[in-house]
């Protein structure tokens, strides 16, 4: 069978209920319409999921979708999506994960949709255009490193495995996947949808090429962008330390009695650089702790180096390899480590303050050090003593202590708001408000991610997205002006167009991409000539997509809402931080607002309800 | 038969350095069939268990052309550099 050039030509309908599964062609009109990826993965829930859907019912699917790049020679371009009704936010969101991507298309697919409950334990095996639901009783609570090896050595080394843990298969509300060990996907709690459908992995493996339209003009393209990736300055240090880099810089001549510096993980933990299929700017590692609970053994982890943020001096742990220990029960176990930290933290400082006492906790104290934290989160995962409501998440939690919660923690449509204004308010900070998965920053994520970017700067990158130059005036109106809720909008839509082509958005490869290589690569590949302004209209019309399926869900500006925390000023280090702009300006309520109506503005939405307009709808082919 | 391979030194490589990044594999492929196809490559890399890096191995249709040394971006692969006949000469 001749594949069609540019896409694997197929989504697969899996009923885990019945065990049957049927493949659909994709075709050209929709591939046209949403590229494929973060696009496609909304245009198939906005016609698959019903609005009320709870999120572990059988009828919740879960979408998985390669981008429209994957499975080429597209510089890293593997990315894995997945869509679904999430249960922290109660919201549909899109999940995004390193690698398997290019395994899926391999296999004969570019979409999947998994529906319904298995009877037992289950797993799906995608193959050469063939789907097969497994049993997975000799999977079932085991963790997430032991089955993805057992997947591997069954179905060989090429097989791309998303696994779920034990915290997924007790419906932890903020479990997650891990992608071929290193890869976490699911913040919102993925792990958790997949463990109510009794889905303990997704296995993907094939012998079936992505051929595109035009080879020689997409090889050239290509190239150019593995040659960038290639010879940027930082490539050695990034491959040590990934997306910690901005810290390594901060910290030059660093305290070498530090539990945390750099010098003491590089010598002593990290083993070597990991890579997704397609990437030369690999950002994973191979990790190896000397005692504790997994001495000696290899992890492959994403973010070794977040210990200290999570796991570290906030619980009283001057030990890196403790807390990186801590990171790693969390992957292994598939659980969230930003929602496990704030959670667990919280919990602590109710059992200080006297809210929870050790009637609640079984008897056991909940003290600030790493004895607790190693006990909390296998009471989490387990759903033991206290770790059984602390599983249940905040929602539980505010049920349960009220005010007691509510007043402590910054929470967006159920979830923490991880990315912190009061240290830079910056595009991550405003982009976790408005998004319609619920409070996740990286959509937002432009050069505002360090301070005192200057007008120049920022007007530069505009005119790299193409925005009009009537736009940029309102965006950036003067010198240490900035209207970060507009600037946003347009980060998003290139956010959204990369997460349609599966292609990461890490930040040496954000800066090697840009929007005319990917209109280039994405026009080559499948022969529909896209301009960079079509390809950025695109990407709009995917998030819109994205925030109508929420619209149905009952979502309004109401759940866009600023955190009342962020208006107190926070205390770091003795210091006290106001709420102000990214220039620092103080800003107060009002202020806010005014952003929120500007972001929505900038969207052609309505500013009263938050919503996109039908006159917008329209003109982004949505309606 | 004489092969193209025999006239060619062997690819050198530091497996504990691989990545996993599968370019060689993709690029071996594009060459011999015009789009990449990991698993048609001459060129097997599997994930260690265990231990850092790759197992790394060549099938026998590889003839040691070295476009996978060309692309590795991991140090992993390199071309040896006495030239084809190993004593200088090409």
């Amino acid at each position: 069978m001749e594949a069609t050039k540019g896409r694997a030509g197929a989504i697969l309908h899996v009923d885990l209920t019945s065990g049957l599964s049927e493949s659909q062609p994709l075709d050209d009109e929709m591939a046209r319409g949403f590229i494929g990826g973060f696009g496609l993965n909304h245009k198939l829930a906005l016609d698959l999921i019903q609005p009320g859907l709870d999120p572990f019912s059988p009828d919740n699917p879960v979408i998985l979708g390669a981008g429209a790049l994957g499975g080429t020679i597209a510089p890293s371009s593997s990315k894995i999506l997945a869509t679904t009704k999430l249960p922290a936010p109660r919201a549909v969101g899109t999940v995004v994960g390193g690698s398997f991507g290019e395994a899926l298309k391999y296999s004969g697919f570019d979409h999947v949709v998994v529906r319904g409950r298995s009877a037992g334990p289950a797993y799906l095996l995608l193959e050469d255009g063939t789907a097969t639901v497994m049993t997975a009783e000799d999977l079932w609570g085991k963790d997430i490193y032991e089955t993805t090896d057992i997947l591997k050595s069954r179905h060989g080394p090429a097989a791309s495995v998303i696994a779920i843990g034990p915290a997924g298969e007790n419906l932890v509300r903020f479990a997650f996947c891990l992608v071929n060990k290193f890869s976490t996907l699911g913040r919102g709690g993925l792990g958790a949808v997949m463990g109510s459908k009794n889905l303990k992995a997704v296995v993907a493996r094939g012998t079936r090429p992505i051929d595109v339209v035009h080879r020689r003009r997409f090889l050239r393209t290509a190239n150019d962008v593995l040659d960038a990736l290639c010879g940027l300055p930082y490539r050695d240090e990034w491959l040590k330390v990934g997306s910690s880099i901005a810290g390594l810089r901060a910290r030059r001549g660093e305290d070498p009695d530090d539990p945390y510096s750099y010098a003491r993980y590089l010598d002593n933990y990290w083993k070597g650089a990991m890579a997704c299929p397609s990437c030369p700017v690999g950002c994973k590692f191979a990790v190896q702790l000397k005692g504790g609970r997994y001495a000696g053994e290899l992890a492959t982890m994403s973010m070794p180096l977040s210990g200290q943020r999570f796991w570290g001096p906030r619980f009283n742990v001057n030990d890196m390899e403790q807390a990186i220990e801590n990171m790693l029960y969390c992957d292994k176990q598939g659980l969230d480590a930003k929602t496990a930290s704030t959670i667990v933290d919280l919990a602590i400082q109710l059992y200080e303050d006297g809210v929870i006492t050790e009637e609640a906790t079984h008897g056991m104290p909940l003290r600030r050090d790493y004895e607790t934290l190693v006990v909390l989160l296998e009471q989490i995962s387990k759903r033991e003593g206290i770790g059984d409501l602390l599983a249940e998440g905040y929602e539980a939690m505010i049920a349960r202590y009220g005010s007691d919660v509510a007043d402590r923690v910054a929470l967006v449509k159920g979830m923490e708001a991880a990315n912190e204004p009061r240290e830079l308010f910056n595009g991550m900070a405003f982009s976790q408000i408005t998004n319609p998965r619920g409070s996740y920053g990286v959509a937002g994520n432009n050069p505002t991610y360090l301070r005192g970017r200057s007008s120049d700067e920022l007007r530069r990158y505009l005119r790299r997205l193409h925005v009009a130059e009537e736009a940029i005036e309102r965006i950036v109106p003067g010198p240490d002006s900035l209207n970060l809720a507009r600037l946003t909008k347009h980060t998003e839509d290139w956010f959204s167009a990369q997460s349609c082509l599966g292609i990461c958005v890490r930040q040496p490869v954000m800066q090697c991409y840009n929007v005319e290589n990917a209109a280039e690569l994405y026009s080559a590949a499948t022969g529909f000539e896209t301009s960079p302004e079509e390809l950025l209209k695109l990407g709009e019309k995917a998030w819109t997509a994205l925030k109508l399926v929420n619209a149905r869900e009952g979502f309004t500006r109401e759940h866009d809402k600023f955190p009342e925390l962020f208006f107190q000023p926070l205390e770091r280090q003795g210091r006290q931080l106001p709420l102000t702009d990214y220039y620092g300006k103080p800003i107060a309520r009002d202020d806010v607002e005014r952003m929120i109506d500007d972001y929505y503005e900038e969207r052609g939405w309505d500013v009263r309800t938050g919503l996109p307009t039908s006159t917008r709808l329209a003109d982004l082919g949505l309606r | 038969m004489t092969t193209r391979r025999s006239k060619r030194q062997p690819i050198e490589v530091s497996p504990e350095k691989c990545a996993g990044c599968l370019i060689c594999q993709l690029r071996c492929s594009l060459r011999f069939f015009g789009m990449p196809d990991p698993q048609r490559a001459r060129i097997k890399v599997a994930r260690a268990v265990g231990r850092v890096g790759s197992d790394i191995s060549f099938t026998e249709e590889c003839d040691n052309c070295g476009i996978c040394a060309a692309f590795c971006p991991y140090d992993t692969l390199s071309k040896p550099s006495k030239g084809a006949n190993g004593d200088g000469s090409d």
